[in-house]
């Protein structure tokens, strides 16, 4: 649950499901809108053009009827015809053998073109036949006569009858539906018929006429004057009434173009064919047209490509682009942690290696910042340091060299020289050498003199004792930084001439200086002593170090390393406890780098 | 997110298989349409009575070993056939072709030199020795033949015996008759019975083709397109004996093959001279049974060249290339009307076919007797006549040439000048038969 918040969480997911939505609502949307549009073009252009085609059609069709009427005009007018149709008397063989000849020229020369083969048969009153083709004639003369074609000619002798039947009256037609045109010739005085000719056209004869018309999508129909239908594509139909959905929809309406609603989406063309006294249909199916004109299937699949690829290239530029970022959001944690050296790598679009860049040069800074600030702090701190180990208070020289004097006075000689010296080794210990470290055996050698210096001013009631271990003796450690402690047990652990001790312990233990300074003098309450370590007293030290500088100066130096303690008993005594890094000479530089660099 | 991206990229590939997948399967099925034969095989085919009965006996006998087989056979008009079929070919529309047509020999050269292409080569599957050399040779074209050769055009003498014999004939008087002979006899038959011994059609002339052939001659020279026709005494003749049989009531004046077939099935002619494809349309007539008998067409006695066998029309089946069903009409064609004799047996028996075969002693109806022609061995008497048919090479123009000639012998029937008529009609045969 909190992964896929997190998956979809991600800019990389909202920017993939945005775009594929886009991707999907554009496609459908132009798609849909260029079907919606091009249907509604398409059926009105298509409609028209096949209308064009269906009138060509119409035209066709006319024009074969006044070809037909122009042959039983030259029939009618044929004497060769005449003759052979005639019921009077017997021509001579001879005449009959050129009549028969000259039948054919007169019909030849009246037939058209597209009639090379037609199946005409003429049909005297006096029982003679006349058959254009090598055929034989199925059907008796009575029948024929009998026949609907026949009887419609002989009715209404003026025109031309169109006609569906199944089955002609030749070998040919025997048993197919065939649309018969019949025409009954008459003598124009008595109007008497002689003669009627008989036209036999096949489904595939008529075809000829639609063919072009006809598609996938689209059918024709010709009917006759009665509805039914003498050709058509829809064979199920040709010979029965017209039987069709879409013919109750014209039925009540005059025009040449429909297009139907309900439903089936069909244009419906219609011509009324006046001098066949027939009527033809066009019919259209536009949505199979349609169906045709658009592959689905290709649409979808070019939608489905087109938007992949886009996806793949978005998805690809995107993780490309966003991969710095994330990398840049990891380098910020590192810094929050105060690593400032984790630069970032320049790469990725403009954009983003700019903001590397900048970040770089914005992280260098501040690193540079930092280091400069910490320099200067260290050298400040070492510098008031140093200012306070140089600083020997004056009284103490004064007071020294009072007592020097007083001793000169008294002719100790001995005493006063061993005085001078400790002053004077005093004096370059402190003042002349410039370490900030030293061992410590010179530590011992200073606080001795020291010790030497305040037993022959103020009496050798206490004595001060070393316990230095022989492991210690080259450790290093901050000049002056036990003399205070010292001193301050000479003057407040032994009041008013007291006899005491004072014990120095240094030894190196667990790789530390363990240092203690304890007096057997008068102590003090515990509390008093810890507030002893932050007093700060300058009234006759020997220098402007204090006990509390001690503590700061160690903490400056070593850190947590290093710790100072003082526990006092009333009567009993105090006893300051300093613990130190021990460091050896040559690891010195390793202190010094330990205490510059030391963490803020 | 890489995980959206590749179920991302498996949606996209799958979409694409599947649309793949889809135009495989839709070009199967558009495949299937074209190479399975489902649909009916189409013969198209004239003459009820003869070849149309022909086809559909062999398509009945085909249906037995081949029950899924289905054949329709469409009765047409010979040169409604040829008109049809060139017109397709022209036009290079297959989808209403018929599978296989009938071509009588005439128009085969015709045919193959247009459209070649568009039969089916049946060297392979044919035994060319089998059929006669006349018939294979109609049928080939560059050493390949694509005519399965069906029935012998031989031309023969058929009458009527009780109208001879009413008019004074006896049927030995009809064997190895001359022309003049034969005219005397029909003008005898018409004063006497007021019958004409035959029919002539002024707009159809099989008699002209069967004296010139029967002489070794045909409109064109041996080369098929030279206009052989003003020196062509044959053809001279053959005019004159349509002129007499005229102009003496010999023969009656007909229009059109229907008057030609009713003239005789009523019983209005005593005899027939044509093909022997016509013994069915004879036959159609029960009633006549056991009135006719068959004899050798005339010759002209002062003619040695001349034979007294001939040939007239005769066909050859011919399966299309590039129509629907093909594959499967080459196999039935070739099936019944090439390999399988006993078919040919049952249509000797049923249609009178005299098959155009080299050895017809093979079949079993060759000697037998046939009671409508009087127990005369029917088969026997034209395959032997057939044997002696001259050889002439029918070029592509016959009809045309005919058409000619029937257009000026018309202006020229009564004054007889026929020598002007034939140099008119050899020079527009000349251009025709180019």
């Amino acid at each position: 649950m909190k992964k896929a918040r997190e998956i979809f969480g991600s800019l990389f997911a909202r920017i993939f499901i945005s775009v594929l939505l886009g991707l999907v609502l554009i496609s459908m949307a132009v798609s849909f809108t260029v079907l919606y549009m091009s249907r509604q073009v398409f059926t009105d252009t298509y409609g028209a053009s096949q209308e064009k085609v269906f009138s060509r059609i119409e035209k066709e069709l006319d024009d074969f009827h006044d070809d037909l009427q122009d042959m039983m005009t030259a029939i009618d007018s044929s004497w060769a015809f005449r003759l052979f149709l005639d019921s009077g008397e017997e021509m001579d063989n001879m005449e009959r053998f050129r009549n028969i000849y000259q039948m054919e020229a007169d019909l030849e020369a009246a037939k058209s073109s597209d009639m090379e083969n037609m199946n005409i048969l003429v049909l005297g009153a006096n029982g003679r036949h006349y058959l254009s083709r090598t055929e034989t004639i199925s059907m008796t003369d009575d029948a024929i006569w009998e026949s609907a074609p026949v009887r419609a000619a002989v009715d209404l002798p003026e025109v031309l009858h169109y006609q569906i039947s199944h089955g002609g009256y030749t070998a040919t037609a025997k048993g197919r539906d065939v649309v018969i045109i019949s025409k009954a010739l008459y003598y124009q005085e008595t109007g008497e018929i002689y003669a009627v000719v008989l036209v036999t056209l096949t489904q595939d004869d008529m075809r000829r006429f639609y063919d072009y018309f006809i598609t996938d999508y689209s059918s024709f129909y010709m009917t006759d004057n009665n509805g039914m239908v003498l050709c058509s594509d829809d064979r199920g139909t040709v010979g029965g009434k017209l039987n069709v959905p879409w013919q109750s929809y014209i039925s009540d309406r005059d025009g040449e173009r429909f297009i139907t609603g309900d439903g089936t989406n069909l244009t419906i063309l219609r011509r009324e064919l006046t001098y066949q006294d027939c009527t033809i249909y066009g019919v259209i199916d536009n949505d199979k047209a349609l169906g045709r004109l658009y592959n689905m299937p290709l649409l979808i699949f070019i939608c489905v490509l087109i938007s992949a690829i886009v996806l793949i290239l978005v998805l690809f530029f995107t993780s490309r682009s966003m991969l710095p970022l994330s990398r840049l959001a990891g380098k910020m944690t590192k810094v929050q942690e105060g690593d400032f050296m984790e630069h970032m790598p320049v790469e990725g679009t403009s954009e983003v290696r700019n903001l590397a860049v900048t970040y770089n040069y914005m992280l260098d800074d501040i690193k540079s910042y930092i280091d400069e600030l910490m320099n200067t702090q260290q050298e400040k701190r070492a510098a008031e340091i140093k200012a306070l180990q140089m600083q020997i208070n004056p009284h103490y020289i004064y007071n020294t060299l009072a007592s020097i004097k007083w001793m000169v006075y008294a002719g100790d000689r001995e005493k006063t020289i061993k005085m001078i010296d400790a002053f004077i080794s005093l004096l370059r210990n402190t003042i002349s050498n410039a370490d900030e470290f030293i061992t410590t055996r010179q530590e011992v050698e200073n606080l001795n003199n020291y010790a030497l210096i305040n037993q022959m001013r103020y009496g050798d009631t206490v004595r001060v004792t070393f316990h230095v271990s022989d492991n210690c003796m080259d450790c290093l450690l901050p000049k002056m930084i036990l003399q205070p402690f010292i001193e301050n047990a000479f003057f407040h652990a032994f009041p008013s001439g007291r006899k005491g001790n004072i014990d120095i312990f240094m030894e190196e233990s667990e790789g530390n200086l363990q240092i203690r300074i304890a007096d057997d003098g008068i102590g003090m309450e515990q509390d008093r002593a810890d507030m002893e370590l932050n007093r700060d007293t300058k009234k006759e030290h020997f220098s402007g170090i204090g006990m509390h500088n001690v503590r700061d100066r160690l903490l400056l130096l070593y850190g947590d390393e290093a710790e100072v303690l003082i526990s006092s008993v009333e009567n009993k005594g105090t006893t300051v406890s300093i613990r130190l890094p021990a460091v050896r000479e040559g690891q010195s530089d390793d202190v010094k780098t330990e205490a510059g660099g030391g963490k803020l | 997110m890489r995980k959206l991206l590749s179920v991302f990229l498996c949606l996209v590939l799958g979409a694409f298989m599947v649309s793949c997948a889809e135009d495989q399967v839709t070009g199967n099925e558009g495949g299937q349409a074209v190479t399975v034969d489902t649909g009916p095989i189409v013969v198209w085919t004239w003459n009820e009575t003869f070849n149309v009965k022909a086809a559909k006996l062999a398509a009945d006998k085909y249906k037995l070993s081949h029950p899924d087989a289905d054949i329709i056979v469409e009765t047409m008009e010979r040169e409604e056939i040829m008109s049809g079929v060139k017109n397709m070919l022209s036009t290079g529309v297959y989808d209403r072709l018929p599978d296989i047509v009938m071509i009588e020999d005439y128009d085969a050269q015709d045919m193959l030199t247009l459209y070649q292409d568009e039969f089916v080569d049946l060297t392979d599957s044919i035994d060319r020795d089998k059929f006669a050399d006349y018939k294979t040779k109609l049928g080939t074209m560059d050493g390949k033949m694509y005519g399965i050769p069906f029935d012998s055009g031989t031309a023969a003498l058929f009458y009527r015996t009780d109208i001879l014999e009413e008019a004074g004939y006896s049927s030995p008087a009809l064997i190895d008759m001359t022309w003049e002979e034969f005219e005397e006899m029909s003008r005898t038959v018409h004063e006497k019975t007021g019958k004409y011994m035959l029919t002539l059609d002024p707009t159809d002339m099989p008699v002209v083709r069967i004296i010139m052939q029967s002489c070794g001659r045909w409109y064109v020279g041996s080369d098929g397109y030279t206009a052989d026709i003003a020196d062509n005494e044959p053809l001279k003749r053959s005019l004159d004996v349509y002129q007499n049989l005229i102009r003496n009531d010999g023969a009656k004046s007909v229009n059109g093959w229907n008057d030609f077939i009713s003239a005789f099935q009523n019983g209005n002619v005593a005899g027939i001279i044509t093909g022997c494809w016509i013994i069915s349309d004879i036959k159609a007539v029960p009633e006549q049974s056991g009135l006719w008998r068959i004899s050798n067409i005339p010759v002209f006695a002062d003619m040695e060249e001349c034979v007294s066998a001939s040939n007239v029309g005769g066909s050859s089946w011919y399966v299309m290339k590039n129509s629907a069903h093909s594959g499967a009409a080459k196999d039935f064609a070739v099936e019944m009307f090439a390999k399988d004799d006993e078919l040919t047996d049952t249509l000797i028996e049923e249609i009178g076919l005299i098959p155009a075969v080299k050895d017809p002693t093979i079949y079993s109806n060759y000697e037998a007797k046939d009671p409508f022609f009087q127990d005369q061995k029917v088969t026997k008497l034209l395959s032997n006549l057939a044997d002696e048919i001259p050889a002439v090479n029918y070029g592509r123009r016959t009809y045309e040439i005919e058409d000619i000639l029937e257009e000026e012998f018309q202006n020229v029937i009564e004054s007889g000048n026929y020598d002007e008529c034939l140099k008119k009609v050899e020079v527009k045969a000349a251009a025709v038969s180019k």
